[in-house]
Protein backbone atom coordinates (compact mmCIF):
# COMPACT_ATOMS: atom_id res chain seq x y z
CA UNK A 1 0.00 0.00 0.00
CA UNK A 2 2.66 2.12 1.01
CA UNK A 3 4.31 1.08 -1.82
CA UNK A 4 1.71 2.62 -4.32
CA UNK A 5 1.41 5.38 -2.94
CA UNK A 6 4.91 6.15 -3.31
CA UNK A 7 5.23 5.38 -6.75
CA UNK A 8 1.97 7.08 -7.46
CA UNK A 9 3.37 10.42 -5.83
CA UNK A 10 7.26 9.72 -7.89
CA UNK A 11 4.90 9.30 -11.08
CA UNK A 12 3.58 12.70 -10.34
CA UNK A 13 7.04 14.00 -10.11
CA UNK A 14 8.22 12.88 -12.89
CA UNK A 15 5.03 14.17 -15.35
CA UNK A 16 5.96 17.34 -13.66
CA UNK A 17 8.97 17.43 -14.25
CA UNK A 18 8.18 15.89 -18.08
CA UNK A 19 5.47 18.56 -18.74
CA UNK A 20 7.32 21.63 -19.86
CA UNK A 21 9.76 19.51 -22.37
CA UNK A 22 6.17 17.32 -23.46
CA UNK A 23 4.49 20.68 -23.69
CA UNK A 24 6.82 21.55 -26.66
CA UNK A 25 5.93 18.08 -28.69
CA UNK A 26 2.24 19.07 -27.77
CA UNK A 27 2.27 22.50 -29.50
CA UNK A 28 4.22 20.39 -32.06
CA UNK A 29 1.25 17.87 -32.21
CA UNK A 30 -1.59 20.94 -32.94
CA UNK A 31 0.73 22.90 -35.11
CA UNK A 32 -1.04 24.77 -37.94
CA UNK A 33 1.41 24.12 -40.04
CA UNK A 34 0.83 20.64 -39.59
CA UNK A 35 -3.24 21.12 -41.27
CA UNK A 36 -1.76 21.25 -44.94
CA UNK A 37 -0.63 17.30 -44.44
CA UNK A 38 -3.82 16.41 -42.79
CA UNK A 39 -5.80 18.57 -45.37
CA UNK A 40 -4.62 16.41 -48.63
CA UNK A 41 -4.49 12.86 -46.21
CA UNK A 42 -7.89 11.68 -47.45
CA UNK A 43 -7.43 12.93 -51.20
CA UNK A 44 -3.69 11.47 -51.07
CA UNK A 45 -4.99 7.59 -49.78
CA UNK A 46 -7.81 7.23 -51.92
CA UNK A 47 -5.62 8.05 -55.06
CA UNK A 48 -3.51 5.83 -54.03
CA UNK A 49 -5.75 2.88 -53.20
CA UNK A 50 -7.76 3.86 -56.83
CA UNK A 51 -3.80 3.23 -58.24
CA UNK A 52 -3.16 -0.04 -55.94
CA UNK A 53 -6.66 -1.22 -58.01
CA UNK A 54 -5.70 -0.66 -60.96
CA UNK A 55 -2.77 -2.00 -61.23
CA UNK A 56 -3.39 -5.15 -59.76
CA UNK A 57 -3.62 -6.54 -62.81
CA UNK A 58 0.34 -6.39 -63.54
CA UNK A 59 1.30 -6.81 -59.87
CA UNK A 60 4.88 -8.04 -59.31
CA UNK A 61 5.65 -11.25 -60.12
CA UNK A 62 9.06 -12.85 -59.51
CA UNK A 63 8.94 -15.57 -61.82
CA UNK A 64 8.24 -12.88 -64.58
CA UNK A 65 10.88 -11.00 -63.53
CA UNK A 66 13.87 -13.47 -63.72
CA UNK A 67 12.52 -14.85 -67.18
CA UNK A 68 13.02 -11.31 -68.02
CA UNK A 69 16.36 -10.91 -67.02
CA UNK A 70 17.49 -14.38 -68.31
CA UNK A 71 16.33 -13.22 -71.18
CA UNK A 72 18.23 -9.92 -71.22
CA UNK A 73 21.13 -11.51 -70.45
CA UNK A 74 21.05 -13.96 -72.58
CA UNK A 75 20.38 -11.00 -75.57
CA UNK A 76 23.38 -9.05 -74.46
CA UNK A 77 25.61 -11.93 -73.92
CA UNK A 78 25.35 -12.81 -77.27
CA UNK A 79 25.75 -9.51 -79.16
CA UNK A 80 28.88 -9.08 -76.73
CA UNK A 81 30.76 -12.67 -78.55
CA UNK A 82 31.92 -12.09 -81.62
CA UNK A 83 31.96 -15.92 -83.54
CA UNK A 84 33.38 -14.95 -86.27
CA UNK A 85 37.79 -15.40 -87.32
CA UNK A 86 38.87 -16.53 -83.52
CA UNK A 87 39.81 -20.06 -84.43
CA UNK A 88 43.02 -19.89 -86.80
CA UNK A 89 44.36 -23.25 -86.70
CA UNK A 90 46.73 -22.41 -89.10
CA UNK A 91 48.96 -19.73 -87.58
CA UNK A 92 51.74 -20.73 -85.22
CA UNK A 93 51.58 -17.83 -83.17
CA UNK A 94 48.77 -18.28 -81.04
CA UNK A 95 48.43 -17.49 -77.16
CA UNK A 96 45.70 -19.53 -75.11
CA UNK A 97 43.53 -16.41 -73.96
CA UNK A 98 41.80 -16.91 -70.16
CA UNK A 99 38.28 -17.20 -72.09
CA UNK A 100 39.16 -20.24 -73.76
CA UNK A 101 39.53 -19.44 -77.47
CA UNK A 102 42.73 -19.54 -79.40
CA UNK A 103 43.79 -16.22 -80.54
CA UNK A 104 46.41 -14.89 -82.64
CA UNK A 105 48.55 -12.68 -81.24
CA UNK A 106 47.72 -9.12 -83.25
CA UNK A 107 43.95 -10.40 -81.79
CA UNK A 108 45.17 -10.45 -78.31
CA UNK A 109 44.94 -7.06 -77.26
CA UNK A 110 41.43 -6.30 -78.81
CA UNK A 111 40.37 -9.59 -76.69
CA UNK A 112 41.81 -7.89 -73.35
CA UNK A 113 39.14 -4.99 -74.34
CA UNK A 114 36.77 -7.82 -75.14
CA UNK A 115 37.45 -9.14 -71.77
CA UNK A 116 37.19 -5.79 -69.53
CA UNK A 117 33.42 -5.70 -71.03
CA UNK A 118 32.77 -9.14 -69.97
CA UNK A 119 33.81 -8.28 -66.47
CA UNK A 120 31.93 -4.85 -66.36
CA UNK A 121 28.94 -6.87 -68.13
CA UNK A 122 29.26 -9.08 -65.20
CA UNK A 123 29.27 -6.75 -62.52
CA UNK A 124 26.50 -5.49 -64.24
CA UNK A 125 24.40 -8.93 -63.71
CA UNK A 126 25.44 -9.25 -60.37
CA UNK A 127 24.12 -5.87 -59.36
CA UNK A 128 21.09 -6.65 -61.40
CA UNK A 129 20.50 -9.59 -59.53
CA UNK A 130 21.09 -8.17 -56.21
CA UNK A 131 18.66 -5.08 -57.57
CA UNK A 132 16.49 -7.73 -58.33
CA UNK A 133 16.69 -10.18 -55.24
CA UNK A 134 16.07 -6.82 -53.23
CA UNK A 135 13.15 -5.78 -54.36
CA UNK A 136 11.47 -9.31 -54.89
CA UNK A 137 12.28 -10.30 -51.45
CA UNK A 138 11.06 -6.83 -50.30
CA UNK A 139 7.74 -6.99 -52.26
CA UNK A 140 7.17 -10.85 -51.52
CA UNK A 141 7.41 -10.03 -47.69
CA UNK A 142 5.11 -6.98 -48.17
CA UNK A 143 2.80 -9.43 -49.87
CA UNK A 144 3.38 -11.92 -46.52
CA UNK A 145 0.09 -12.60 -44.53
CA UNK A 146 -0.17 -11.25 -40.75
CA UNK A 147 0.45 -14.94 -39.79
CA UNK A 148 3.13 -15.77 -42.09
CA UNK A 149 5.28 -12.71 -41.33
CA UNK A 150 4.21 -13.75 -37.13
CA UNK A 151 5.79 -16.97 -38.19
CA UNK A 152 8.91 -15.89 -39.34
CA UNK A 153 9.70 -13.22 -36.43
CA UNK A 154 8.89 -16.06 -33.76
CA UNK A 155 11.26 -17.89 -35.51
CA UNK A 156 13.67 -15.26 -35.53
CA UNK A 157 13.51 -14.16 -32.40
CA UNK A 158 13.47 -17.82 -31.02
CA UNK A 159 16.66 -17.71 -32.51
CA UNK A 160 17.46 -14.83 -30.78
CA UNK A 161 18.18 -13.50 -34.17
CA UNK A 162 16.60 -10.13 -33.62
CA UNK B 1 -22.55 12.39 -28.76
CA UNK B 2 -19.31 11.17 -30.23
CA UNK B 3 -20.26 7.65 -30.61
CA UNK B 4 -23.88 8.46 -31.81
CA UNK B 5 -22.39 10.86 -34.38
CA UNK B 6 -19.33 8.22 -35.21
CA UNK B 7 -22.23 5.41 -35.69
CA UNK B 8 -24.46 7.77 -38.11
CA UNK B 9 -21.14 8.49 -39.91
CA UNK B 10 -20.65 4.63 -40.49
CA UNK B 11 -24.44 3.86 -41.63
CA UNK B 12 -23.93 6.98 -44.38
CA UNK B 13 -20.81 5.70 -45.26
CA UNK B 14 -22.09 2.11 -45.29
CA UNK B 15 -25.27 3.44 -47.43
CA UNK B 16 -22.61 4.17 -50.03
CA UNK B 17 -21.87 8.27 -48.91
CA UNK B 18 -18.13 8.56 -49.57
CA UNK B 19 -18.83 12.50 -48.01
CA UNK B 20 -19.02 10.57 -44.62
CA UNK B 21 -16.11 8.50 -44.94
CA UNK B 22 -14.09 11.73 -45.69
CA UNK B 23 -15.17 13.08 -42.29
CA UNK B 24 -14.58 10.10 -40.22
CA UNK B 25 -10.93 10.14 -41.84
CA UNK B 26 -10.97 14.04 -40.99
CA UNK B 27 -11.78 13.16 -38.01
CA UNK B 28 -9.27 10.46 -37.03
CA UNK B 29 -6.54 10.88 -38.76
CA UNK B 30 -4.40 13.21 -36.72
CA UNK B 31 -4.88 10.51 -33.88
CA UNK B 32 -3.57 7.57 -36.21
CA UNK B 33 -0.77 9.25 -37.19
CA UNK B 34 -0.16 10.97 -33.98
CA UNK B 35 0.55 7.78 -32.53
CA UNK B 36 2.12 6.01 -35.41
CA UNK B 37 5.03 8.49 -35.53
CA UNK B 38 5.52 8.84 -31.66
CA UNK B 39 6.39 5.23 -32.29
CA UNK B 40 8.28 5.27 -35.22
CA UNK B 41 10.27 8.68 -34.85
CA UNK B 42 9.68 9.60 -38.49
CA UNK B 43 7.09 11.31 -41.12
CA UNK B 44 7.54 8.65 -43.85
CA UNK B 45 6.91 5.71 -41.85
CA UNK B 46 3.95 7.56 -40.30
CA UNK B 47 2.55 8.67 -43.34
CA UNK B 48 2.58 4.97 -44.50
CA UNK B 49 1.32 3.22 -41.59
CA UNK B 50 -1.99 6.21 -41.30
CA UNK B 51 -2.74 5.36 -44.99
CA UNK B 52 -2.49 1.79 -44.29
CA UNK B 53 -5.17 2.28 -41.44
CA UNK B 54 -7.32 4.58 -43.72
CA UNK B 55 -7.43 1.75 -45.78
CA UNK B 56 -8.46 -1.02 -43.63
CA UNK B 57 -11.13 1.17 -42.35
CA UNK B 58 -12.70 2.05 -46.09
CA UNK B 59 -12.51 -1.78 -46.94
CA UNK B 60 -13.70 -3.19 -43.11
CA UNK B 61 -16.09 -0.65 -41.80
CA UNK B 62 -18.82 -2.85 -43.00
CA UNK B 63 -17.75 -5.06 -40.06
CA UNK B 64 -17.23 -2.93 -37.07
CA UNK B 65 -20.30 -3.75 -35.10
CA UNK B 66 -19.99 -1.03 -32.65
CA UNK B 67 -19.77 -3.32 -29.71
CA UNK B 68 -16.73 -0.67 -28.92
CA UNK B 69 -16.52 3.06 -29.78
CA UNK B 70 -15.11 3.41 -33.44
CA UNK B 71 -12.24 5.30 -31.62
CA UNK B 72 -10.81 2.29 -29.63
CA UNK B 73 -11.59 0.47 -32.96
CA UNK B 74 -9.49 2.58 -34.47
CA UNK B 75 -6.95 2.43 -32.54
CA UNK B 76 -6.81 -0.74 -31.70
CA UNK B 77 -6.31 -1.09 -35.76
CA UNK B 78 -4.00 1.62 -35.57
CA UNK B 79 -1.66 0.24 -32.21
CA UNK B 80 -1.46 -3.65 -34.55
CA UNK B 81 -0.62 -2.32 -37.62
CA UNK B 82 2.42 0.27 -36.06
CA UNK B 83 3.84 -2.77 -34.00
CA UNK B 84 3.59 -4.99 -37.19
CA UNK B 85 5.68 -2.08 -39.38
CA UNK B 86 8.19 -2.40 -36.51
CA UNK B 87 8.48 -5.77 -36.77
CA UNK B 88 8.35 -5.72 -40.70
CA UNK B 89 11.52 -2.85 -40.59
CA UNK B 90 13.51 -5.31 -38.10
CA UNK B 91 13.14 -8.35 -40.34
CA UNK B 92 13.72 -6.29 -43.41
CA UNK B 93 16.71 -4.78 -41.92
CA UNK B 94 18.39 -8.09 -40.78
CA UNK B 95 18.26 -9.23 -44.64
CA UNK B 96 19.46 -5.77 -45.15
CA UNK B 97 16.76 -5.22 -47.32
CA UNK B 98 16.89 -1.42 -48.03
CA UNK B 99 13.45 0.50 -48.43
CA UNK B 100 14.19 2.63 -51.42
CA UNK B 101 10.93 4.37 -52.41
CA UNK B 102 12.18 6.55 -49.24
CA UNK B 103 15.60 7.15 -50.87
CA UNK B 104 14.49 9.93 -53.06
CA UNK B 105 12.25 11.63 -50.36
CA UNK B 106 14.90 13.77 -48.69
CA UNK B 107 13.30 16.71 -50.50
CA UNK B 108 9.53 15.54 -49.79
CA UNK B 109 8.83 18.05 -46.79
CA UNK B 110 8.39 16.60 -43.23
CA UNK B 111 6.01 18.12 -41.48
CA UNK B 112 8.47 18.44 -38.81
CA UNK B 113 10.70 20.49 -41.07
CA UNK B 114 7.86 23.54 -40.28
CA UNK B 115 8.17 23.94 -37.04
CA UNK B 116 10.73 25.83 -34.77
CA UNK B 117 11.60 24.06 -32.18
CA UNK B 118 12.71 21.18 -34.35
CA UNK B 119 15.54 20.26 -32.40
CA UNK B 120 13.87 19.92 -29.28
CA UNK B 121 11.22 17.48 -30.92
CA UNK B 122 14.01 15.49 -32.29
CA UNK B 123 15.55 14.99 -28.85
CA UNK B 124 11.64 13.71 -27.43
CA UNK B 125 11.44 11.20 -30.23
CA UNK B 126 15.43 10.05 -30.11
CA UNK B 127 14.20 9.66 -26.53
CA UNK B 128 11.09 7.61 -27.34
CA UNK B 129 13.29 5.00 -29.52
CA UNK B 130 15.97 4.31 -26.76
CA UNK B 131 12.83 2.48 -24.74
CA UNK B 132 11.32 -0.49 -25.74
CA UNK B 133 8.09 -0.81 -27.85
CA UNK B 134 5.65 -1.77 -25.04
CA UNK B 135 6.71 1.20 -22.69
CA UNK B 136 7.03 3.62 -25.76
CA UNK B 137 3.58 2.71 -26.71
CA UNK B 138 1.62 3.28 -23.10
CA UNK B 139 3.55 6.02 -22.51
CA UNK B 140 2.24 8.03 -25.88
CA UNK B 141 -1.38 6.99 -25.42
CA UNK B 142 -0.81 8.35 -21.36
CA UNK B 143 1.22 11.37 -22.13
CA UNK B 144 0.24 12.65 -25.75
CA UNK B 145 -3.02 10.77 -26.17
CA UNK B 146 -4.63 11.35 -22.59
CA UNK B 147 -6.30 7.87 -22.12
CA UNK B 148 -6.68 6.35 -19.09
CA UNK B 149 -5.28 3.15 -18.17
CA UNK B 150 -9.00 1.57 -18.63
CA UNK B 151 -9.05 2.48 -22.24
CA UNK B 152 -5.29 1.78 -23.11
CA UNK B 153 -6.18 -1.41 -21.56
CA UNK B 154 -9.16 -2.15 -24.13
CA UNK B 155 -7.16 -1.17 -27.16
CA UNK B 156 -3.79 -3.27 -25.92
CA UNK B 157 -5.28 -5.99 -24.37
CA UNK B 158 -3.20 -5.93 -21.72
CA UNK B 159 -4.15 -5.54 -18.02
CA UNK B 160 -3.97 -2.48 -16.11
CA UNK B 161 -1.68 -3.21 -13.97
CA UNK B 162 0.95 -4.65 -15.91
CA UNK B 163 0.20 -0.99 -18.02
CA UNK B 164 0.82 0.80 -14.99
CA UNK B 165 4.04 -0.69 -14.32
CA UNK B 166 5.21 -0.18 -17.87
CA UNK B 167 4.59 3.35 -18.05
CA UNK B 168 6.30 3.49 -14.65
CA UNK B 169 9.77 2.50 -16.44
CA UNK B 170 9.08 4.66 -19.35
CA UNK B 171 8.24 7.89 -17.58
CA UNK B 172 11.83 7.47 -15.59
CA UNK B 173 13.92 6.34 -18.62
CA UNK B 174 12.68 9.34 -20.65
CA UNK B 175 13.02 11.76 -17.78
CA UNK B 176 16.73 10.65 -18.03
CA UNK B 177 17.41 10.56 -21.33
CA UNK B 178 16.00 14.39 -21.72
CA UNK B 179 17.92 15.52 -18.74
CA UNK B 180 20.95 13.96 -20.06
CA UNK B 181 23.27 17.18 -21.61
Amino acid sequence: MKNNKSEFEEIELLEKQLSKKLGTYKEFKNSENNDRYFNNLHYKTMSNLEEKGSKSIFSFNPAISYAMLFILSFTITFQLIDFSDKVTLNNESYLFSETSLWLEEGDYFSTILDEDLDLDFASYINSELNYSSNTSLSDEMNQLTESEFDEIYKNLKNKKIL
Amino acid sequence: MDSVEDKSLVEEFLNGNEIAFKKIVDKYSQKIYWHARGMLNNHFDADEVTQEVIIVLYNKLNTFNFESNLYTWIYRITSTRTLNFIRKKKVKEFFSISDEKFDNLESESDIQNNYEKKDEIERIEKALQKIPTKQREVFIMRNFEEMTYKEISEITGKSVGGLKANYFHALKRITELLNEE
